[in-house]
């Protein structure tokens, strides 16, 4: 890290997670998650465990405002979901950095233009977004490839990206919904060891996974999900 | 500050997006170009056309023939009753020596073969010529003073007026139907072009949805398309009309064709004025077009 920006990096503030007898119904009539709660402490490193069909990815877009519980409560940091409306979702959308498996890169953009694009839309000046953009590059070892189309890298590097951007509006908390999953185990590594680095700096990291051997060993605490429901916590 | 460089950015994005969707933008283009180019021929027709009537009707003037029966005296009465009436701006009376000269006089240079008529009792008639003060008034006029006894003829271009009113009518009922028909099909064909672009960016719509895009911001490039859309076509199609109509007038009048009547619209009307409307036209359009097609489609 070379510039101010990384200081500001340095200072995520991570907030607490809380889900509290939380259910989700869709209108086919599954249940999703029946009656889950746990809590995730500030500045925490957590993995969500679960197999396919366990509700780890209902319960991100819970996370992410992309739905909403059909019973109980979810509240981030001071923030209780339910209160804020639909037009208010975008600005705490602002305030997670969310990892997906697939990626979701625009692939047709440069990698700086990936990034950038979060904050232009918060009208940010262009020298504080270049800046910006180079200290997350630098953080997460692909500045060398800030002018690269995305369509020409790899799939580590489409992730490291894709953390890049997760990471540029300074969030608290960084959702990873299988990160790794499109990976190989090296470049797994490095993602994990990525995330971890941010969780270090302060945010809270949330990483739901089946991946067992990704877990093992990582020494976080593990959330595990079956058929909708926690099953432990350890 | 921040909202110029908010502006700056989603222009950026939305000549992007023009850029990638060049085709279906041009053929966009092409049919809001059509639209404007056919309506605006219409609207200049139906201009026309009423211009010509308010010239005519400027020159409202009807001949009234008396009977060779009636007298120089008895006509001058017939004068006093029609420059009377309120329906009249101007009266002329020519008497039947003054008439008979006047008709001899449109034969120039054959005017000793008609000496011999000179004697027919029948070529002896006064002549009244009226200016009345609208050709709107001449139906009823007319009707009234072809009853007179004494009224042998009556000359007038009231009838034509009206049949080319009637027509002015229907030019202008075809005009507005044309250009609601016309501006629902540039509606919609906008509203392609741009949810085409939407459905191809739906990824890109989601990922901007994540990062914690609003819908607004979203939505500001694709309209941008579509108001783009708009301008390029009306500003096309204003030149092409104004091209049109000078060539037409230019045909008008080198034909001789009563060249003072064809009035010329862009001069009277404003070339300024009409480009405007084709921009608001161009705009409004494109805008409705791609606001519809992002509320529609972009929620991914």
């Amino acid at each position: 890290m070379k510039n101010s920006e990384e200081k500001r990096i340095d200072r995520l503030n991570g907030p607490e997670i809380v889900f509290r007898n939380v259910t989700k119904d869709y209108p086919n009539g599954v249940r999703a998650l029946d009656n889950v709660s746990f809590r995730v402490a500030p500045g925490e490193f957590a993995f969500l465990m679960g197999h396919s069909g366990s509700g780890k990815s209902s319960l991100i877009r819970l996370l992410m405002m992309e739905e909403r519980p059909t019973d109980g409560s979810i509240t981030v940091g001071n923030i209780r979901l339910s209160d804020i409306k639909d037009s208010g979702i975008p600005y705490y959308r602002r305030e997670v950095g969310v990892v997906f498996q697939d990626f979701r890169i625009i692939l047709g953009r440069s990698v700086y233009e990936n990034i950038a694009c979060a904050m232009e839309m918060l009208g940010e000046p262009k020298k504080r977004i270049d800046e910006r953009v180079d200290a997350v590059l630098d953080t997460v070892g692909i500045l060398a490839k800030k002018n690269e189309k995305a369509m020409h890298l790899s799939g580590g590097e489409l992730q490291r990206v894709a953390i890049a951007r997760a990471i540029v509006l300074l969030p608290g908390l960084i959702i990873a919904d299988e990160p790794t999953g499109n990976l190989d185990p090296e470049n797994s590594m490095e993602i994990m060891r990525l995330l971890k680095e941010i969780n270090n700096m302060g945010a809270t990291v949330l990483v739901a996974t089946h991946e067992a051997g990704i877990v093992e060993n990582s020494g976080q605490r593990v959330i595990s999900l079956s058929h909708g429901m926690r099953q432990f916590t350890e | 500050m921040k909202f110029l460089r908010l502006a700056y950015y989603e222009l950026r994005q939305g000549f992007r997006n023009i850029l990638r969707n060049l085709f279906m933008v041009f053929a966009s283009v092409i049919v809001v170009f059509s639209v404007l180019l056919i309506s605006g021929l219409m609207i200049e027709a139906g201009i026309t056309l009423g211009s010509v009537i308010r010239q005519f009707g400027d020159r409202a003037e009807v001949q009234i023939n008396l009977s060779y029966l009636v007298s120089d005296e008895e006509a001058m009465e017939y004068f006093e009753v029609i420059k009377s009436d309120s329906r009249v701006k101007d009266a002329q009376f020519i008497s039947k020596e003054a008439n008979l000269d006047r008709i001899i006089s449109y034969f120039k240079g054959d005017e000793e073969l008609f000496e011999k008529y000179r004697e027919s009792e029948r070529l002896h008639f006064a002549s009244i010529e009226v200016q009345l003060n609208e050709y709107t008034d001449g139906t009823g006029f007319l009707e009234e003073v072809k009853g007179l006894d004494g009224v042998d003829s009556v000359k007038d271009i009231v009838g034509t007026i009206e049949k080319m009113q009637l027509m002015r009518f229907w030019v202008n009922i075809g005009t507005i139907i044309a250009v609601v028909f016309m501006t629902m099909l540039s509606i919609l064909l906008i509203f392609n072009t741009v949810k085409l672009t939407i459905l191809a960016r739906k990824n890109e719509i989601q990922i901007m949805k994540y990062i914690g895009a609003t819908d607004l911001y979203i939505a500001v490039p694709f309209v941008i398309e579509g108001v783009f859309t708009g301008i390029v076509g009306s500003v096309l199609a204003f030149f092409a009309l104004s091209g049109i109509y000078s060539a037409v007038y230019k045909g008008v009048y080198d034909t001789a064709v009563s060249a003072n009547i064809v009035p010329l619209t862009f001069k009277e009307t404003g070339a300024g004025w009409i480009f405007l409307a084709f921009l608001i036209f161009g705009i409004v359009t494109g805008f409705v077009a791609s606001v519809w097609a992002s509320k529609k489609h972009m929620k991914v």
